[in-house]
Parts: C-alpha cells; structure tokens; sequence
C-alpha cells in the first residue's frame, strides 16, 4: 500500500512541484494550502508523513507541527519543514515544535526524495 | 518537467503581485496594519522561495531585498512610509517586468536603482541572498577505507520527533558493512517502561570510504536529540597487515566501558579476557560482546582488503617457499620443546616468552602454509585439453565443466593429485560415457559431461568427478571379482562396497584394454595415491544415470592435527582427522573376548588391532589400555595404545629412502622434548591386517 | 498504519498462556500491547508469544517483549517468544541490532529471546 504523504504550502509552484516529485517516486499525496487546511485534513485522514512550509497564512508552519504532534495520528509520524531560513533559529524552533527534520529551499526534486527516504526509511 | 513548474510558478507570481497591489495600497491607508504588513512580506517570501526553486535567480535576487525591507518592518524597527510603499510598488513592478520577461532581457539598471532606494531606508548588511539551487551534493571522492566506532543513544523521546532510529542504521548500513549491536541493559521492566519512549542505544561498527561527514550527516536532523560519538578505530591503508589486532580490553577502554586499573586486575588471572569481564560483573556480557563484534569486523575486513590486494604479487621460486615452510616446520618442533621446559621450570618469565613465541609461530606457520596456496583452476584447464583428446579417439562426444577453480590447495597437493585426477576422468571418459548411438538409444543427449568441481570443506578439499554416464554395474563388478578371486562367490556385499572393490588391486571392468585407461594399472593405484596424501576417496553411481567419485584431500601436507599416544617408550600419532574417539580396554574385557579382538563399544562391536603386539614392542600392557577409534572407509576400527597424550601439532617428516617402504607408517615427527614419534598410517594398516585376516 | 491483533488463550490460573499477535507491532498499538502483555504475566506462570503472523514490528515493539522477559524473570515466570523464523520480525532483530550469542546480564536463566534465533 503506498504511503499518504501530505504537502502544506500557500505557494501552488511549491505544491505541484513537490507533489509531482512524490507522485512520482510511488507515494499518494494530500496537498493542504495553509496550516490551518493542512491541520483539518489531518483530522480527517491519515497520512504517513508531513512536508510543510514554515510561512503561512492563517496558521503557520510552527503552529501546523505543534497542532499536528497534539493529534494522536499524527504523533509519531515523520514531518519536514522546508525552510527558506538557513538560520539555525527557525530550525531550532521547528525541531522544539517536533520537526523531524528541514529542508533548506530552494531544493532539487531529488533532494526532496532523499529525505523522504531517510525518514520515511 | 521544468516547464510545468516554471509555468506554475509564474501564474502563481502573477497572482501574488496583483495581491501585493492591493495590499500596498491599503497599507498606505491604514500603515499599522500588521495583518497587511505580514500578507507583503509573505507574497514577497513566496515570490523569492518559489522563484529560487525554478531557476528564477534574478527575481529570487532582488524579491530578497524587498523581502529583507518588510522583515525589519514586520519586527516594528521601520515604519511605513510613503516613500517605502511607493519603493515597494515600483519593486512590484519590475517583478512584473522581470516575469513577462521570461528570462529574456529586463531594465537591470532600474533593479539597481530600486535596491539603493530600499537600502538607503533601511540600511542593513548584505544578508545572503538566495544561492542558486545547489548542484546535487558533488559525489564525495573514493577516499580511504576506515573503520569507525560509533555510539549512538538516542534521547528518550525521539519517537516523538517522529525519527526512526531503524531508518538511521539502514542509512549507515549502505555506507558500507556494517555490525549494529543495540544495548538493552538499560531497560526498565515491563511495569516501568513507557512504551513511546526510546530505552535503547547502539554500537555500530562500520567501515566506508564515504568518510566521516557521511556518517555525520546520516544523524543530520538527530544531533540535537541524541548523543553521539564516533571514533575512527582502524585505517585500512596499504600498510594495514602490520598494524594488530585490539585486545577486547583495549576496545573497552577505549569505549570507557572499563577502566585501566579494573583490566589489569583481571588480566593477572590466565584466562580470555571478555570472558574475565563478564564473570567479575565489571562490564555486562552485551558490552563485551559488542567489542568483540568489532574486533571481529575489523579482522574481516583487513581480510577482505587483503585479498583485494592480492593482485599485486611477485614471483618467488617455488623451491624457496618449501625451504621457508621446513625451517617453519623446524620453528614449531623447537617451539614446543621450549613451551613443555618453560612449563616443566614453572618459571613465569619464561612462561610469558615461550607462549609469545607460541603464539608468533602459529601465526607464522599459518602464513607459510598460506603462501604455499595455489587456485587449483591451472590444473582443471589441463584436464579440458585432455577430455577433449581423448573424447576424439575414443569417437565419443563429451563435454568437460568445471567450477570452484579458485579453491585453493598446498602447491605440493596439487602436483601430487595431477596423476590421479587424470586417471579418474580417463576412466569416466572409458568406461563412463557411452557413444553417442548408445545414448542416443538411451534417450540421453548425444553429448556426455563430465563435471570437475572443487569445493572447500572444513580442513580438507572436496573434489568430486561427476559424469552423466552409463553408471557402475554392480553386477557386473560382483561378476568380475568372483572371477578375480576377490571375494567369494557366497559373499555378501552391499552395492556401496562392491562398488568399492574397482580400488581393489587387479581389478579392471573394461571388456578390451583400450589405451586409454587399461593400462595395467587399476583403480587401486589411484586409491593408494590419494592416501598417501591422507585423503580418501569415495564412489557413488546409478546405473544408467551416471557416476560420482568424490575425492577428500587435506589443505597441506607439511602440518597435521594428530593425536599423540605412547606404547612402552615409544611414541605414535594418528592423524586427529580419522580419529573418532577413545575408549578404555580392560584385561577382562580382553579375556572375555576369546581374543577375537571385538570390543563393545555402545552395544556395537568394533574390531580393533593391538599395536603392542603388531609392531612386536616387548614389555607388559598397563592394565588398563586405551583403544583409539578411527573411522576408514565408513568401517570403525580400533587401535590399542598403552597411553593417549593429547592432540599435537605434527610437523611432518619424511622417513628418507631407506624407511620409504615401512607398512602402516607414513612418517615421523619430533616432539618438544626431542623424542621421535612415527605416524601412523591408519587406512594402509586396516588393509594389511585385513588382507591377513582373508 | 495497520492494525495490531491480540489474541490471548488465558490458561487456569498459573498455567500457560499463549498470546498470538498479528498485524502491527507499532508504536501507534504500544500502550496496547503493554498493558495486553503485563495481564498475561498477572495471571499466567508461563508466557509464551506467538509471533508468527507479524506484519509488522517496530523498535517499540522489540523493546517491550525484552522488558516483559524481564519482568517475567524477577517474577520467577517464563517468557518465550516463537516465531515460526517470520522474516518480518526476524529482519527488524537483526537491523536493530538485537541478536545475541549471550543475553544480557539480568539474564540469569539464560533464556533471553534474542539469543540463537531459531525457535
């Protein structure tokens, strides 16, 4: 069965270029437009991973991973901020929110697949 | 692909800009607005972020400084003015102009111009601008192999970041070989244990040529939850043969599972060092099994490495590598002399040097030996050459496939097996595969094989000689040795014993003497060749399917494993590879065999042969014997020795040419302490009592 | 994320009690499997878990049948585990580094069920 990964990001590019990417390497993928989209289709369905933007509208990516780590579903499962920040302090705060891991924009489809493969294993 | 997302991307900017007008020109209405402030600044984020990732540079370029501007104002340390809205717009502009560009040419001076207006209102360093998308991470160059310890102990709550630690050793996995060893002792009891917690940290021993960044990396987004160390424990460069092996204490000291102090004190007592450790309850039984895996890691892959390296060789006179091989031999003889008179003197100096000297020369004979090695692929060649000849006179079509080319085999065997090996395939071409009209009729494919494989077993070789021929015809062997007058006409034989007697000497199955293999000379020369090199040899067949001859040959001939017992004063070895066990003979057990020479071993009778009396040694029997059983042929026989000593390293000595016809003798050796001790040659001696007995 | 199956076979008090597990032994069924496990050791004096029909095992999992062993030994009991060599439990005992030659130091029955492999 393959597995549910979810892309939250306002940017549509964003979004249709990670979506194609996963679509491609064999995964099924929710796309959520904002951290408040991302976290009531979390509610709903059940997905084995999260790609999220850190700037959003209505609820940003921080707020996003500390909603979702609040979700008995999504406790445990793997979630990946893209960060356009290399600063270590957006990280940081990340990881504290229960980041598993970032990547640093702008990236290569192929880039995006290393790291889902690593945490996704 | 590209050009999808590039699309994309550029309707989502068209979008993003007619937003960021309406915005702007709200804002300069309401300038404390910090709903709108934060929808600027992330249009411009969005427009850079995105940008970045579908190759547009410029844009992605200057958005920044824009994006730079609104981040100061977002954070309250610059106001909107209207100077900075209508900065802010032209820059909105001149996004517009670099999109519909495509790529294509733009006013790049008014860029400049819009940048030094934003900068002059709000000066700031030169933060990094976006750098184009990085070329895919350069492949790291082949560096040199290294052998790394790390620890891995995760933070209790790493479940809760969602990381795997799993997937982390299969990425460390794929950098190279690799030996994980996760510690439980940590753990609590079922009661206690949280079961969304994390208890368990691991040693992984790996060796990659990747280097340690790509160790590093593997724990990229784990480095703030776990703790991590990694050690380089052994680098395998060209010079890697003369660096030794860590002691287990050394590995644990290293790791700071012990300390000096605690190694020294049980290294005083004689015995193995991990063993020490966990019975005196310093270090739990897990840490020193997980040194030990990475002593043994470490050990294989110098192996491995050596044998890479084994290409690049140089040529040494075969006779000088004999002449290393005896002095060996002579090391050994004097190196036990010198550990029984250590152990006689009870002196512990010389104790120590005498087992360093032990241990220097077994690792020494073990290399010698190994020198000797040849791939035994040269002489299967030959034998194709042959089969293809001989198949041609014979009118026979027949294929010859060999594999295990590589095993390897003391140079000295090999020369010596030549002669048989050609006799044995000689015979399977004669009398083996039939002409092609006969398999034909048979339902066989015209073309007969034979198949020549080598295999390594233990300490000895495997040779097996397989082929798809007419098979043995039991019959007709029993047939033909009544006639020869080898066994009686009453006898009864099971098939595996009379396919045995085509060894027999004076036996021959071949209607005509061809001259291919009716030369006069039997399968029985074949059989006494091998034994002399202490092999065996065994035949199985199903007739019409074909025949296997399965032929045992040990690694070398210059060293052997035996068994040492001693009759009166004289001393004699059984090789250790025949020997099965001992059992003690009493004077009663002797009467109450009405010297039949039958002893009751576990409700079976086993013959045995009183060496006493064989070889003619005066002097009176202890009262209670030994009987050392060996097994030959599949048949167990017993010998009667006064004593068993213990198993002993035998170093070989021919008899020289006066002695070389001695029966049931195949040499000498010299013990520690100078006595001669003669080896037996069991199969020659079970044949000899065997033949009287008829 | 597949489900977990626990079904236990309680024996009379102070018998045998097997456990058979199927699906997924994952950290989203961990407090289950616990709490299943801990009731097994209340009542029986002999535990033996079925892993045979396992999907699927996490590090979670391996960690708890270890403490359980545990558990049974400070209380004089017996755990086994069988596994019938299921690939999908022995493949993530060796990636995870959990096979033993010897097992661990509160082992003193030598019964750890990460030593040997072959059931």
């Amino acid at each position: 069965m393959a597995k549910t990964i979810m892309t939250a990001d306002d940017s549509a590019s964003v979004r249709q270029m990670v979506t194609f990417t996963l679509k491609q390497g064999g995964y099924d993928v929710v796309e959520a437009v904002d951290g408040k989209d991302a976290l009531q289709k979390l509610s709903q369905c059940k997905v084995d991973m999260l790609i999220t933007d850190l700037n959003m509208p209505n609820l940003d990516g921080i707020g996003l991973i500390k909603g979702a780590r609040a979700l008995p579903a999504c406790k445990f499962i793997p979630i990946i901020m893209l960060t356009t920040e290399s600063q270590d302090s957006k990280k940081a705060e990340g990881k504290a929110a229960g980041a598993t891991g970032w990547i640093v924009k702008p990236f290569k489809p192929e880039q995006l697949m290393a790291v889902v493969k690593k945490v996704l294993g | 692909m590209t050009d999808v997302h590039r699309q994309a991307f550029r309707e989502e900017a068209y979008e993003l800009l007619a937003e960021l007008e309406n915005s702007l020109l709200e804002l300069e209405e309401r300038p404390d607005d910090l709903d709108l402030i934060s929808r600027v600044f992330r249009a411009m984020h969005t427009i850079k972020g995105s940008g970045s990732m579908f190759g547009f540079d410029e844009i992605a370029r200057f958005t920044h400084e824009v994006e730079t501007v609104f981040d100061m104002v977002r954070n309250g340390k610059l106001a909107v003015t209207k100077t900075l809205v209508n900065l802010t717009l032209a820059a909105r502009d001149q996004i517009k102009a670099m999109l519909d560009a495509d790529g294509g040419d733009f006013d790049a001076g008014q860029s400049s111009q819009i940048i030094a207006g934003l900068r002059e209102l709000a000066p700031h360093d030169d933060a990094a601008a976006p750098a184009p998308v990085a070329e895919a991470s350069a492949p790291v160059e082949a560096s040199e192999t290294v052998t790394y310890r790390i620890r891995f102990t995760p933070v209790r709550e790493i479940f809760g970041f969602g990381v795997n630690p799993l997937n982390l050793l299969g990425e460390l996995r794929e950098l190279g070989p690799c030996n994980v060893i996760a510690h439980t002792t940590g753990f609590p009891t079922l009661e206690e244990m949280d079961p969304e917690q994390c208890y368990v940290y691991w040693d992984v021993i790996l060796t990659t040529d990747q280097g340690i960044n790509a160790i590093k990396d593997v724990f990229i987004f784990v480095e703030d939850d776990c703790t991590l160390t990694i050690d380089e424990i052994a680098v395998h460069d060209d010079l890697d043969h003369e660096e030794h092996h860590k002691k287990v204490g050394e590995i644990l000291i290293e790791r700071g599972d012990i300390t000096m102090d605690e190694m020294n004190g049980l290294l005083s007592k004689q015995k193995r060092f991990g063993e020490l450790a966990v019975e005196s309850g310093i270090v739990p039984p897990t840490k020193v099994a997980s040194a030990l895996v990475e002593q043994q890691h470490v050990k294989e892959v110098r192996q491995e490495k050596q044998t890479q390296e084994a290409a690049t060789s140089i040529r040494v006179p075969a006779d000088r590598l004999d002449l290393l091989v005896n002095l060996v031999g002579e090391l050994v003889t004097v190196q036990a002399r010198l550990s029984s008179t250590a152990a006689e003197r009870s002196d512990a100096e010389l104790s120590a040097i005498a087992e360093e000297v032990e241990r220097l020369t077994s690792e020494l004979r073990d290399s010698a030996l190994n020198i000797r090695m040849l791939p035994i692929g040269s002489t299967f060649s030959k034998f194709k050459r042959l089969v293809r000849d001989l198949s041609a006179e014979l009118g026979k079509e027949i294929e010859m496939t060999t594999d295990g080319a590589d095993t390897e085999l003391d140079k000295t065997v090999i020369e010596k097996l030549n002669d048989p090996l050609v006799h044995l395939i000689r015979n399977s071409l004669d009398h083996g595969i039939e002409l092609p009209e006969v398999r034909v009729a048979a339902g066989k494919p015209r073309h007969g094989t034979v198949h020549l494989s080598a295999v390594h077993s233990g300490d000895s070789v495997l040779l097996t000689i397989n082929d798809d021929g007419a098979g043995l015809d039991a019959e007709a062997i029993r047939a033909k040795a009544i006639e020869k007058g080898i066994i009686s006409p009453t006898a009864e034989l099971s098939e595996k014993e009379l396919f045995n007697l085509i060894f027999a000497p004076g036996f021959s199955t071949a209607k005509k003497l061809s001259s291919v293999s009716g030369r006069g000379v039997g399968m029985d020369v074949v059989k006494k060749a091998i034994e002399a090199l202490r092999g065996a040899i065994d035949i199985t067949s199903v007739k019409g399917k074909g025949a296997k001859i399965t032929v045992r040959i040990p690694l070398t001939l210059a060293i052997i494993e035996s068994l040492l017992v001693k009759i009166g004063t004289d001393y004699f070895m059984l090789p250790l590879s025949l020997v099965d066990e001992c059992v003690e003979l009493t004077r009663d057990d002797v009467s109450r065999s009405h010297g039949r020479n039958l002893a009751n071993v576990r409700e079976h009778l086993v013959p045995y042969i009183p060496l006493r009396q064989r070889f003619q040694i005066t002097g009176e029997p202890p009262e209670i014997e030994q009987i050392v059983i060996t097994e030959v042929d599949g048949m167990r026989v017993g010998f009667v020795v006064d004593h068993v000593i213990g198993e002993h390293q035998t170093v070989i000595k021919s008899l020289g040419r006066a002695y070389k016809n001695i029966e049931g003798i195949s040499g000498a050796t010299i013990l520690g302490d100078g006595n001669v001790a003669l080896i037996l040659d069991i199969p020659q001696l079970v044949q000899s009592v065997e033949s009287e007995a008829l | 994320m597949a489900d977990i199956d626990i079904r236990r076979e309680p024996a009379a008090a102070g018998g045998q009690e097997q456990v058979k597990l199927s699906g997924s032994l994952t950290i989203a069924h961990a407090d289950l499997l616990k709490k299943e496990l801990l009731e097994a050791l209340e009542t029986a004096n002999e535990v033996v878990v079925d892993l045979s029909a396992v999907d699927e095992v996490d590090l979670t999992g391996l960690q708890l049948l270890c403490a359980a062993h545990q558990s049974a030994r400070n209380r004089d009991k017996v755990f086994r585990v069988v596994d019938q060599g299921n690939k999908n439990y022995r493949d993530v005992v060796a990636n995870a580094g959990f096979e033993r030659h010897v097992g661990c130091a509160r082992d003193n029955s030598s019964s750890c069920i990460w030593v040997g492999g072959d059931n």
